[in-house]
């Protein structure tokens, strides 16, 4: 039997060995994938997302968090198509072109990942063909990042390219602003990596 | 202090306190945006940003009014604008060769200008002031952006460095210099040269221009009469002039490396295979900025803190806020002692801390220094496991190096724990060496093209290194 409150505490508290050691056991002894990711790794990244928001975690936990989630996912990706999980949906998430900051780019994809998205991660210095890329793969919604406001205007290039095309095109990171998302017609605009899944959950809904 | 001041027609406090004698900091250029420049409204009618202020209250001299014929205000040390730079002048002493000449250096920081008289090897003036550029930003990509908003905006930030450097050309009395030297980041050069520095904004993030042309004063607009004024080559686009002007005041052996910790974290590492540099954006934390209770090395400023209600203050006086060192002893201290946990939370659970009286720090200001410490340590590790180099030594260059503890910047995580030597400002050094020394030029631009460039961001490790940073050991 897998300790699921083991796991989701190690997820929680970072610690990135136990939980690939958890994970792996799980899998060795034959667990079912859902039960992992519903009653393990989920909830323990929306538990740290959720502290987040309400300022009870600041960045560093939920870098760690994350750090440690990826360690178990990294373990359970290849088994979860083959596992016939239906998903939740797909997002396509890249750093814009000029720019190749990504630690808060990858966290956002992480905490997307841990709430139970596809996300494809298209890395960064993306143009709208790399976007492209990621909607052919299935995505439905891109995820914009920036770090420099020399880089930022690539985003309302992205949004522009978008328009009509059935995608939605989110934007975020340090420079940008809800002011500069409405500014340039984006979907949605998140401030941080927590809201960014709140985000995603709110357009997957009402789509 | 505080001071009466009577209503005086269209101009806003800081005016009237300038006009008063109390010149206040206005970095931002008096955009209402660093706030440096506060004061305390003890009595009057006041309006900021043309809404009424009820008093007492604390407010953006920059910004406000005096409304009614009459009113109190309180200036706080650390508000004053500053007007001497012995700190920003002092590099450690390789004696310069004796010159009858008499020269000029100048380092052109982001923030702070520094510039030094020399006369037979020998600083005879210095001076230091705030960059004027800083109204269009506070770093260099709000700069850079700043270029692409109009026509004449290369221009108007060309001018602000100009008329930063004049305004300390009138202090040093520049009669009689044979040259001047400037040495500053890649994006302050190619803009006091008139350069658009944009393809530095995007990647590949190369520079324009990484050797400057000798040009005339005059032709620059500076009033020094018709010398020379040289500028020291940059290596690439976020390692610039000023490391260049640091590698030729400190030369590196093998496991050696020359840091500068500012709002980028420059770094050059000399390995037996070669030179590497890189720089992280470590932000401006150590500097007060986004600090509620950061502050300046000026009076009132906690220079060394050694636990709550123990600390050393400059000038001697009741502590109004925390300089980038204390902040570093802050966290060492409050970790060893268990105020703070791993993840720099406050324990027991609490919103903030009280360093001193009245000098608050919040969880989240926590979280700023944190991430800046980070960017700082993953930086040096993931250039050195790049290079498979390890440390031995380390130069620390820069302001922030040299009021630094270094027991405490190794134990909170800052710095690896090896032998590491505070250098000062090598930036002027190196340019008060080209300056009394013109001849150097051919060594300085041998000298750029030693290091290789790492763009830290597409190393894997930098982004582990950076988690493992954020922790307190």
């Amino acid at each position: 039997m897998t300790d699921f409150e083991a796991l989701r505490a190690a997820v929680i508290k970072g610690k990135r060995n136990d939980v690939a050691a958890i994970v792996q056991a799980a899998i060795d002894g034959g667990e079912d994938i859902n039960l992992i990711l519903d009653r393990g790794m989920i909830p323990a990244m929306r538990e740290i997302g959720d502290k987040f928001s309400r300022n009870e975690a600041y960045v560093p936990e939920l870098l760690i968090a994350a750090r440690a989630m990826q360690a178990g996912l990294a373990l359970l990706e290849p088994l979860i198509a083959a596992s016939g999980r239906k998903s939740m949906g797909k997002v396509a998430i890249g750093t814009v072109k000029g720019d190749l900051h990504d630690i808060g780019k990858n966290l956002v994809a992480i905490m997307l990942k841990g709430a139970g998205y596809d996300v494809i991660d298209l890395g960064v210095n993306c143009d709208i063909t790399k976007y492209e890329e990621g909607v052919k793969q299935g995505a439905t919604i891109i995820g914009c990042s920036s770090l420099l406001t020399t880089t930022m205007p690539y985003m309302k290039e992205v949004v522009a390219y978008f328009k009509d095309k059935g995608v939605k095109v989110v934007i975020g990171g340090a420079p940008v602003t809800q002011a500069y998302a409405d500014e340039i017609g984006a979907d949605g605009y998140s401030e941080d990596a927590n809201g960014a899944v709140k985000l995603i959950d709110s357009l997957l809904k009402t789509a | 202090m505080q001071l009466t001041l009577k209503a005086d027609g269209r101009k806003n406090l800081a005016e009237q306190l300038a006009a008063a004698g109390y010149p206040l900091d206005l970095r931002c250029g008096g955009n209402g945006t660093c706030g440096r420049c506060r004061v305390r409204l003890r009595s009057g009618e006041w309006e900021t940003d043309g809404k009424p202020v009820s008093v007492p209250a604390e407010v953006n001299a920059c910004r406000t009014r005096l409304t009614g014929p009459e009113g109190e205000v309180e200036i706080p040390e650390r508000s004053l604008a500053v007007r001497q730079g012995k700190v920003a002048a002092a590099w450690r002493s390789r004696p310069l060769p004796e010159s009858r000449e008499s020269v000029i250096a100048v380092d052109l920081g982001t923030t702070t200008v520094a510039a030094v008289k020399l006369c037979n090897g020998e600083i005879v003036r210095e001076a230091t002031c705030f960059n004027r550029q800083s109204r269009f930003g506070d770093n260099v990509i709000t700069r850079i952006n700043h270029v692409g908003t109009s026509s004449g905006a290369l221009e108007e930030l060309r001018m602000a460095a100009v008329e930063s450097v004049n305004e300390l050309l009138d202090r040093l009395e520049p009669d009689g210099a044979a040259r001047i030297a400037l040495a500053g980041n890649t994006v302050m050069s190619c803009l006091f040269h008139g350069i658009d520095p944009s393809p530095i904004g995007v990647m590949p993030f190369t520079p324009p221009c990484r050797i400057f042309p000798v040009r005339g004063a005059a032709e620059l607009g500076l009033r020094a009469g018709d010398i020379p004024v040289l500028t020291v080559p940059a290596i690439a686009g976020y390692v610039g002039g000023d490391l260049t002007a640091g590698l030729l005041e400190t030369p590196l052996r093998p496991g050696e490396l020359l840091v500068d910790i500012g709002t980028n974290c420059e770094i050059i590492l000399q390995t037996e295979q070669g030179m590497f540099c890189t720089a992280a954006a470590a932000g401006p934390a150590f500097e007060g900025a986004g600090i509620h209770c950061g502050s300046r090395a000026v009076p009132g400023a906690i220079d060394h803190y050694f636990g709550r209600n123990s600390c050393s203050v400059i000038g001697g006086a009741a502590p109004a806020g925390l300089c980038g060192s204390a902040m570093i002893d802050f966290l060492a201290v409050e970790r060893r002692l268990g105020h703070l946990n791993e993840f720099g939370r406050i324990q027991p659970p609490a919103d903030c801390f009280e360093a001193a009286p009245g000098v608050t720090i919040y969880e989240w200001e926590i979280e700023q220094l944190l991430k800046a410490k980070a960017a700082v340590r993953a930086g040096i590790a993931t250039l050195a496991a790049y290079c498979r180099t390890p440390v031995k030594k380390l130069f620390l260059a820069g302001g922030f190096a040299r009021y630094l503890d270094f027991g405490n910047a190794v134990a909170c995580g800052m710095l690896p724990d090896c032998e590491l030597e505070a250098v000062g400002n090598t930036s002027l050094g190196g340019a008060a060496r080209l300056a009394v020394q013109p001849g150097l030029a051919a060594e300085l631009e041998r000298l750029i093209d030693l290091p290789k460039d790492i763009p830290l961001n597409l190393l894997d490790e930098f982004e582990d290194n950076y988690i493992d940073g954020l922790l307190l050991p």
